[in-house]
């Protein structure tokens, strides 16, 4: 059997191989394990298949759209769920040796109560000997006993929802990244992955406070204070990269935050920055169910900016979100946002980015743009998206593709993912407001 | 929309392009009809691809084809384990599968015996907790054997895996003092191969794996292995564990069309409200019953959403709680001084509880609203599949 014919009959079995949880993939392999007689062999099962189904009188007629409306009505099922809290569970339990959680953990993990009289079976020592070990070590390289020093106020539910490795691992992922030349920054950014949007990545609760129980660490909580613990879930996620390249659990969160922003202006039309933004604009489209005369595309080039569809179309829409990936230069944002002003009267737009430079949206914010979201604002200025970004945006059954079909490697993202980070931020959002204007 | 060359259906709406085969013998079940010969051979066709498909599936990647069709293969504790090709992708790994396969040797009455590793056991990779340990021991000799290793069982008293309950027309317990009688009735001297009705074994296992109730179905089968007793399990949620030829075959229209009948019908009884079932494993059970219709069914969408929903914390919360309620019975039944240390290892389970029964019923009723999405969906695939419907 020549290759070429070996080829074609490894191509019509796997055509037909059930799609999902990576089976075309492995079927494939496995046909390639083959020797010519095994393969001639599976031909021969799959036409006489063929002739079965194909000679079947079962028929399956339209029923894409009732499928839709039962998938619809899954994902809304979906996402009241992940807004769900357990709770304090109603059983006498034994009390929980939290330090021994907290050492396992690489970091310390101290129960809501510690101000007031210590808890039962809580090792103050071992706390006391970790901010001991930061005070030492602060002024050298970032050790493994300062990642331990991450304190983090978390509810009972955490610590008995993850396992320490759970916790340990999250952790670590987030400080692989840290940049290690600025130690406040370190913190900063421990304390922003670990200690709020990792967890809430992975179960969706928060940190919900900071606590010192030594003087020699005033200056970290203080840090801590400063940059957290007042801070709203929907502002800017300051991020330590390296290399420029976001990380995903941090995309994650950023896409989540892009989203929620979107849903709460309640844009009537999205206009994306060609290039890499389409694929957020897509994305966020897709989550509005935004028809695609709604989803226009932007292109600036110089001073020279068209509109997909032409700019007559921009009559009819009040609202407009301007979406881009990576804002990395303020003049092209500018002038987008221009052009849009001067031929959009009377409307209003809003500014939404997964990424900038602190610069970048600085400028933007001088320059009047007031109304500018900037998902990540990093130190970097070569920030890389962490997907292909010649590639485009795929609404798949359980996952958001970023990227996909490009050259490099897309970004797949689970929805019941996205739901959960989304949901605490929409009650966020929606908390927020509500204070405003009560 | 692409069209499928084999089907004639939008290649988009099915998640298993050769959909019908299954469907098929659904609807053969459903509609009480005989297979045909070519229906048969079909089937056989099918699984030999489908067995290439899921090679390798597991999470360990040692499941590898089996001599019987539709069987996937592989060893753990020196045994050899044939699993149903559509079971691979949610198989337990070796890790786990090894004490599975040292506790099924604990509880099989005959160790020459094929055993099987049944329900929630076979697709452990997608959920967090199982509420017990099932098997399904299949006795291929006469009867009244059986008797007198239940009596073995019994006095051995094993500390990692007790017999607290054996089950056969009545429930029998420790003191054990109508054992031998009942034992007598149900099997019978002179009864032949496949004349003895189910028995049940209840065991609690205290091994690496944890402490769990641990059940074996034991079925005395005849020379038509597919007949009598055989109508107690389905060979499609069983990965057979023995040392030569699996005792049933997967090449049978009617063991796919029945387990997907009794799965979709089982499932709906579950989410009926009406049902009196117990309301919080309402939905637990139906989503697993939903994840091996939708595996078996080739629908590998929906088994991502039923998996999405098995992963839901409240599942695990509700499967600890079935399980630490039956311990606490199965160890009402021991006599007191083997009871009182595993007592305490269920109080450290109940330990881990954390949800409200406020929240826990507000999860179950979210995940009542999957599984009927779901059950619908794959009723919707059945149901509109023909003209005769």
């Amino acid at each position: 059997m020549t290759p070429r014919e070996r080829s074609e009959i490894i191509d019509e079995i796997v055509a037909l191989a059930p799609k999902g949880l990576g089976l075309p993939e492995k079927t494939r392999k496995n046909l390639n394990a083959l020797d010519d007689r095994e393969l001639v062999e599976a031909h021969g099962k799959l036409k006489r298949v063929k002739v079965h189904a194909a000679a079947s009188t079962l028929k399956r007629s339209d029923i894409g759209s009732k499928r839709a409306e039962l998938a619809s009505r899954r994902e809304a099922a979906f996402a009241r769920i992940a807004r769900l809290e357990p709770n304090a569970a109603e059983v006498d339990r034994p009390a929980k040796d939290h330090t021994k959680t907290a050492v396992q953990a690489g970091a310390l993990i101290l129960p809501s109560g510690l101000l007031d009289p210590p808890p039962e079976g809580l090792n103050l020592k071992s706390a006391l000997d970790i901010w001991n070990t930061y005070d030492r070590v602060r002024s050298s390289a970032i050790t493994d006993s300062m990642r331990a020093a991450v304190v983090l106020w978390l509810e009972d539910f955490s610590l008995k929802t993850f396992g320490s490795r759970e916790i340990e691992l999250a952790l670590v992922r987030a400080l692989e990244g840290a940049p290690t030349n600025d130690f406040d920054q370190y913190f900063q950014l421990a304390i922003d992955r670990a200690g709020r949007d990792t967890l809430r990545i992975l179960r969706n609760h928060l940190v919900h406070g900071i606590i010192t129980i030594d003087a020699g660490a005033g200056d970290v909580v203080r840090l801590l204070a400063q940059t957290h613990l007042a801070e709203e879930a929907l502002e800017p996620h300051f991020i330590g990269t390296v290399g420029g390249r976001i990380r995903e659990t941090a995309a994650i969160d950023g896409l989540a935050k892009m989203r929620t922003f979107a849903i709460d202006y309640e844009p009537d039309v999205i206009i994306t920055v060609s290039g890499g933004g389409k694929i957020v604009g897509d994305f966020i489209a897709n989550e509005m169910k935004m028809p695609v005369e709604q989803n226009l595309t932007l292109q600036c080039r110089g001073k020279q900016t068209t509109l997909s569809g032409g700019w007559r179309l921009l009559k009819k829409f009040r609202r407009i979100l301007l979406v881009d990936d990576i804002a990395g230069a303020p003049d092209l944002l500018c002038e987008a946002h221009r052009s849009l002003a001067y031929r959009s009267e009377g409307s209003e737009i809003q500014m939404v980015a997964f990424a900038s430079t602190l610069g970048v949206r600085d400028q933007l914010i001088e320059e009047g743009h007031s109304s500018v979201f900037v998902a990540h604002a990093a130190a970097e200025h070569n920030l890389e998206v962490p997907w292909d970004r010649s590639g485009v945006y795929l609404d798949k059954h359980s996952n958001h593709v970023f990227g996909a079909s490009g050259q490099g490697t897309p970004l797949r993202v689970a929805k019941a993912q996205l739901r959960r980070v989304s949901s605490s931020l929409m009650e966020s959002s929606v908390l927020r407001r509500a204070t405003a204007e009560s | 929309m692409k069209k499928s060359d084999a089907t004639g259906v939008c290649e988009d709406d099915a998640s298993d392009p050769l959909w019908q085969l299954p469907v098929e013998m659904a609807r053969l079940a459903i509609d009480t009809r005989e297979p045909t010969s070519e229906q048969v051979e079909a089937l056989r066709a099918y699984l030999d691809l489908r067995v290439i498909s899921f090679r390798e599936s597991d999470a360990d990647g040692r499941l590898m084809p089996s001599a019987q069709p539709g069987y996937l293969e592989t060893t753990a504790s020196g045994r050899r384990v044939l699993v149903p090709f559509q079971l691979g992708p949610f198989f337990p790994s070796d890790e786990v599968l090894g004490p599975v396969v040292q506790i099924a040797e604990g509880v099989a009455l005959d160790t020459g015996n094929p055993i099987c590793i049944s329900g929630s056991l076979t697709l452990l990779s997608a959920v967090r907790e199982i509420g017990d340990l099932d098997y399904c021991e299949y006795h291929l000799a006469r009867p009244y054997v059986l008797a007198e290793r239940i009596t073995e069982k019994v006095d051995a008293g094993a500390a990692e895996l007790p017999l607290v309950e054996v089950k056969c027309g009545r429930k029998l317990h420790h003191p054990w003092e109508e054992l031998g009688d009942a034992l007598a009735a149900a099997l019978r001297l002179e009864a032949a191969e496949g004349e003895a009705p189910p028995i049940k074994l209840d065991f609690v296992s205290n091994t690496d794996l944890g402490l769990f109730p641990t059940t074996s179905l034991v079925l005395a089968l005849g020379a038509d292995r597919e007949a009598g007793n055989a109508d107690e399990s389905f060979t499609y949620q069983e990965a057979v564990i023995c040392d030569d030829h699996a005792p049933r075959s997967l090449v049978r229209p009617e063991s796919i069309g029945e387990y997907l009948k009794f799965l979709i019908e089982n499932s709906r009884s579950w989410l009926q409200s009406e049902s009196g079932a117990s309301e919080k494993k309402r939905a637990t059970k139906a989503l697993k019953r939903l994840l091996s219709a939708a595996l078996l069914m080739g629908e590998t969408r929906l088994v991502e959403s039923v998996v999405d929903g098995l992963a839901h914390p409240a599942v695990a919360e509700v499967t600890i709680r079935l399980r630490v309620e039956e311990l606490h019975e199965l160890l009402s039944y021991m006599p007191e001084g083997s009871a009182a240390p595993l007592r305490a290892k269920v109080d450290a389970q109940a330990a881990s509880l954390q949800f409200s029964t406020e929240a826990l019923a507000m999860a179950v009723e979210e995940l009542l609203e999957i599984g009927q999405t779901v059950l619908d969906e794959v009723e919707l695939l059945l149901g509109e599949t023909g003209d005769d419907l």
